[in-house]
């Protein structure tokens, strides 16, 4: 084949400008911090694999919001607890004394202060978490507690002690269809948010329980609803609020009618099972804090990952952008070197 | 021959190495022209002795010198041929290279704060919602912020690939009037060629200017082009070119675009087809034939003329009008399967309508399909509408609606009547769409383009993009590569290379002053015969 000067200039400029293409790119390399690609076109199955892992890395940043926004919900819930668990002691405290037949106007007196404490755990469990009342289930809008004048508690409205899991007691202690209706809808209710379980709807277009967090902290399941066979509250603020009104109902002298004081050792009597009840219901809430907990260690783990994994596709580590950068520089300056030695001598320097 | 006969002979061998001389000047002062093909001397033995009657059969003829017989042009045509075939591939692939890289500076996400950012920040604020903000304005604001920051990015996209299709537009009916313009300059050189062929004047730097500009045209579209004899009578014969398009569905020559000094014209039809007229000579004139089929009393063209229908064309042009009419899987018949602007446009509408359908569906009706009051169901109502108030939603057009823009409606956090406050059904169904597979239909009935996410079908658009354009880009590379090696082998035949010229140029000045020593020795002989002898 007959290599002509032109095609020889040609092919040589050609090479040259590849060489300072690769150069280039190798330059862009290490200033992007080794970033191997910027459009689709330029990788089309890594740009694929790398928006799969952003995306899933975006999902994980909302779930990881989520979830600390329900770790702080549940701490708040606990504290308001262990503030519960106080109020009780200084009420059983409080209903020991009683018990003990205080002479002159104590009884009275310690009546008034369980009355007060029944009214301290109310404004405890009022306590709001960002715009929402933390213990008013799916309801959290608006105040779930509420301690009427004459000492009896009202949930969302509904007097505590009127409510059971049966629905003709419910309606045996006067409650009107909707407030039954509305009783079993707050039995059941849930308020579901994505912390990354694989969150996804049935084919009703309803979330799936095991695949999403169920946020809801029912106030009323925590202290406690309905009555005993005896008519004894079930419901521990309501038995230390009644207690007060009973112990308030004292003489001078420290006397109860004995009818009150029947009822007043009933409460009594009740007072450390509700009390179990509640700390039953703690360990659940401080289970499902553990749960979150747990969950926010795996989704910061699970984050880490994509982020170690997007980013071992998006861009080659330094080492690598710099060698390449380097080998580069080295065939750019060889391609320089050659053409200054080659191209300037033809025959006619020769002649003479 | 005569005594001085031998002074003649040094002399042709002096005028002819000076020729020689004179056409090595010419090709290292025109090494760096473009289109430029090497000359070289065509010279052959002069022989001036005949046969005859009384010629003597003893008597030696040494040969009366060197005849120049004109200069010719070493070109190869075979390798035109060649060149010029792959040129139209390395034009047909440029072009949708160029077209890809414009849709690829709107569809590109990659590394940037685009559609599929905001579609995952719009599922961020939802799930915000979500998070212990069921019903608060402010939530419901954020996601309404981020829901019209993506219908902006949404109408900006479709407002830039529109900007893409006009520009290139305007530069594909340029390129057509470029190909026309080409046209009848290779008419005109023909011309010129023609004239001199007649006059006897070879016209070198003619051809090269043809050449040149067929090499043009052959990346504008595939050609097949032709050299012939024409008669002019008297035993003149003189060249005459054709060039007519290779039918790409066929692989055969088709309209003939140049006869010699006649030439066809090529227009863009509204549907960006192109139109090739009729052989016009230089007046215009259409130049017809001896039969009228269609009786109208007007004979008809010489050539066939008509419309460059689809699949017909290949080359640059054809890659241009592919970019402007693709529309792939969109297209209504298999006819139209390339991905141009239009595949980009009718995906990024399909993403903005079903994403809008959707989001409106779940604002409006029940799990059950069953439409939300918005006296009972608080927020109830379109969230989505067209800017313009017209009835699709297109990318060009979403818009929030003007009920969630001024608080009228907003996302429904439940569709249960007397829902609690924070009942968040139909939030989870927000969430839940985005990862949602959802089938978009093609242009044909019943053909699924894609199944998957809001999200993924942007990314499977890009994605597609990017494929088409890593193809394209390999076979330009494996096109530029083999016409590269073409032109190289063109350029060993055709081009000049100032070695092998400073050696001719040494060897015709020696040659000449070898010529130039012959007559100082012819002298020396005669002035032996003239001077000295008798003497």
């Amino acid at each position: 084949m007959r290599v002509t000067t032109n095609s020889t200039l040609r092919t040589y400029r050609g090479s040259l400008a590849k060489a300072t293409l690769n150069q280039y790119n190798a330059m862009n390399l290490v200033l992007s911090d080794g970033r191997l690609f910027n459009s689709f076109a330029d990788s089309p199955a890594r740009a694929t694999e790398s928006y799969r892992l952003h995306s899933a890395y975006a999902k994980n940043q909302t779930q990881q919001e989520t979830n600390s926004t329900m770790i702080s919900k549940f701490e708040q819930a606990h504290s308001s607890m262990q503030q519960i668990s106080d109020q009780y002691n200084k009420a059983l405290e409080q209903a020991m004394k009683a018990q003990n037949s205080p002479t002159g106007g104590a009884l009275k007196e310690l009546g008034t202060t369980l009355k007060g404490v029944a009214q301290s755990m109310v404004h405890t469990l009022n306590v709001k978490y960002g715009d929402k009342y933390v213990f008013a289930g799916a309801d959290g809008d608006n105040a779930p507690f509420e301690l009427t004048d004459d000492g009896e508690l009202l949930y969302r409205g509904i007097n505590v002690n009127d409510i059971s899991d049966d629905e003709t007691v419910m309606a045996a202690n006067g409650l009107t269809p909707e407030e039954i209706a509305a009783v079993k809808e707050m039995l059941n209710e849930n308020v579901y948010v994505d912390i990354g379980l694989g969150f996804s709807l049935d084919g009703n277009q309803e979330v799936i329980p095991s695949t999403a967090f169920d946020s809801c902290i029912s106030g009323l399941k925590i202290m406690g609803y309905g009555t005993d066979d005896e008519g004894t509250p079930n419901n521990m603020i309501s038995i230390i609020s009644q207690l007060g009104e009973i112990y308030s109902k004292a003489d001078e002298d420290g006397n109860l009618p004995a009818a009150d004081k029947e009822t007043a050792d009933k409460l009594f009597g009740k007072m450390s099972e509700s009390f179990t009840n509640f700390n039953t219901q703690r360990g659940t809430i401080t289970s499902r804090a553990e749960f979150l907990d747990s969950n926010e260690t795996r989704l910061v783990e699970t984050g880490d990952n994509l982020t170690e994994q997007f980013t071992s596709i998006d861009k080659t580590d330094m080492a690598d952008a710099l060698t390449t950068f380097a080998y580069a520089q080295y065939t750019y300056n060889a391609a320089l070197r050659v053409g200054n030695q080659v191209l300037s001598q033809s025959f006619i320097d020769y002649m003479s | 021959m005569g005594s001085f006969g031998d002074f003649i002979i040094a002399r042709t061998g002096m005028m002819s190495s000076q020729m020689a001389l004179n056409i090595t000047g010419q090709n290292i002062s025109n090494i760096n022209t473009v289109g430029y093909t090497r000359r070289a001397l065509d010279q052959s033995t002069f022989v001036v002795n005949g046969s005859g009657l009384y010629r003597s059969s003893s008597t030696v003829y040494a040969g009366a010198g060197v005849m120049m017989n004109g200069v010719s042009q070493l070109r190869d045509p075979y390798l035109d041929i060649r060149f010029r075939n792959e040129m139209s591939n390395v034009g047909s692939a440029d072009a949708l290279l160029a077209g890809m890289e414009q849709i690829e500076s709107v569809i590109n996400d990659v590394g940037i704060e685009g559609i599929t950012k905001q579609f995952q920040d719009l599922l961020d604020k939802i799930g915000k919602l979500n998070a212990n903000h069921v019903g608060t304005a402010e939530f419901d604001n954020l996601v309404k912020n981020s829901a019209e920051s993506l219908c902006q990015l949404f109408n900006l996209a479709a407002s830039k690939l529109q900007d893409v299709k006009d520009n290139y537009e305007t530069k594909y009916k340029e390129e057509v009037g470029n190909i026309d313009t080409l046209l009848q300059n290779i008419r005109d050189i023909n011309e010129q060629i023609r004239k001199a062929d007649i006059s006897g004047d070879s016209a070198l730097e003619l051809r090269d200017q043809r050449n040149m500009l067929l090499d043009e045209l052959s990346q504008y579209m595939k050609v097949d082009i032709t050299y012939s004899k024409e008669d002019l009578g008297s035993g003149v014969e003189i060249e005459k070119l054709t060039i007519k398009m290779v039918d790409e569905s066929t692989g055969k020559p088709s309209y003939t675009l140049v006869d010699g000094i006649n030439s066809a014209n090529i227009e863009m039809n509204d549907d960006y087809s192109l139109n090739v007229s009729a052989l016009k000579d230089r007046n215009g004139q259409i130049i017809r034939g001896t039969t009228d089929a269609d009786g109208d009393g007007e004979m008809d063209p010489l050539t066939p003329n008509g419309d460059i229908t689809e699949g017909m064309g290949y080359g640059a042009l054809e890659s241009m009008r592919q970019i402007l009419t693709g529309q792939g899987e969109y297209s209504p018949d298999d006819k139209n399967t390339n991905k141009g602007i239009p595949y980009y446009q009718a995906s990024l509408d399909a993403l903005a309508k079903t994403f809008a359908d959707e989001m409106n569906k779940l604002n409006t009706q029940d799990a059950n399909g069953n439409a939300l009051d918005p006296d009972k169901i608080n927020g109830a109502g379109n969230l989505f509408e067209t800017s313009d108030k017209t009835a699709d939603i297109t990318a060009a057009n979403i818009s929030i609606s003007d009920a969630w823009r001024n608080g009228n409606v907003s996302i429904v956090a439940s569709t249960k009547e007397n829902a609690s406050s924070d009942a968040n059904d139909n939030i989870l169904r927000f969430q839940a769409l985005f990862s949602q597979n959802i089938s978009y239909e093609g242009g044909q009935a019943g053909s699924v383009i894609y199944n998957g996410t809001f999200e993924g079908f942007y990314s499977n658009m890009q994605g597609v993009l990017g494929l088409d354009m890593q193809t394209t880009s390999s076979l330009y590379n494996t096109y530029a590569t083999a016409a590269d090696d073409l032109n190289n082998s063109r350029e060993g035949v055709s081009g000049v290379d100032l070695n092998e010229e400073g050696v001719n140029m040494m060897q015709y000045q020696k040659a000449f002053a070898a010529s130039c020593r012959m007559i100082t020795a012819l002298d020396e002989l005669m002035e032996q015969v003239i001077n000295r002898m008798g003497v």
